[in-house]
């Protein structure tokens, strides 16, 4: 977005654009970038799907979480005192992932969240059984 | 908005099967005197001890989380068509 910016004030300095044109370049390009922001907005819900069997005569579990449910949960874990969350982030790293509980605070939340939209997964074994877990 | 209503069907094949809506918002003024009954008797061993204070935090915002809930269904089918459907709302 920076680069198209530069470009189009590049054009008008070596007057192979007018002012007027500029002016509408301009104003196209933050279109599209409030259509892009627009577009990419926090699910409502989590969704956790189970199916013993891939054609569906097993059993089936289907589980939908509001976010605002996992919105709490985090906006709770930043009242927590520090020992508590010292022993949840050595947990985490347990497990293998380099994340820090406080890293999700209150600024950076929604960001997290929005995120979540393109979160997906998908796992199927063997035995076809298949478990989904994705936002919308 | 705490949630009002709690949905719940069971229902097996071949059988009517059981709809009942819970009026929750029956519940809650009960459950209001209790919860803050509950907060005055849990702030007395968190004076003494204080490192309980992250059971009470946990607590003081249980109402967020309980009101957070609404909009849940869990839905569980098995292989004979037993269903059981819960959804909060």
């Amino acid at each position: 977005m920076k680069e198209e910016r530069k470009r189009i004030l590049t054009m008008l300095e070596s007057k192979k654009i007018s002012v007027d044109e500029a002016e509408r370049l301009l104003r196209s390009l933050n279109e599209d970038k409030t259509t892009s922001q627009e577009k990419l907005t926090t699910p409502k819900h989590l969704f956790v799907k189970v199916n013993s069997k891939k054609d569906g005569t097993g059993d089936k579990v289907n589980i939908k979480l509001p976010i605002a449910l996992l919105k709490s949960g985090i906006k709770i874990t930043n009242l927590v005192s520090d020992e508590l969350k010292v022993k949840v982030n050595s947990a985490i790293s347990q497990k293998g992932m380099n994340f820090k509980i406080e890293d999700l605070n209150k600024e950076n939340i929604d960001e997290f969240l929005k995120a979540l939209t393109d979160f997906s997964i998908d796992v199927e074994s063997e035995s076809q059984e298949e478990v989904k877990i994705y936002c919308q | 908005m705490i949630p009002a209503i709690l949905k719940l069907k069971v229902k097996e094949e071949g059988s009517k099967g059981i709809n009942l809506w819970l009026p929750l918002f029956i519940l809650w003024p009960f459950l209001l005197v209790f919860y803050f009954i509950g907060a005055i008797l849990l702030l007395i061993p968190v004076l003494i001890v204080p490192r309980l204070k992250d059971i009470f935090i946990l607590y003081l915002h249980m109402p967020t989380l309980i009101a957070a809930l609404k909009g849940s269904e869990i839905d569980i089918q098995d292989s004979d068509n037993k269903k059981i459907f819960m959804a909060i709302s």
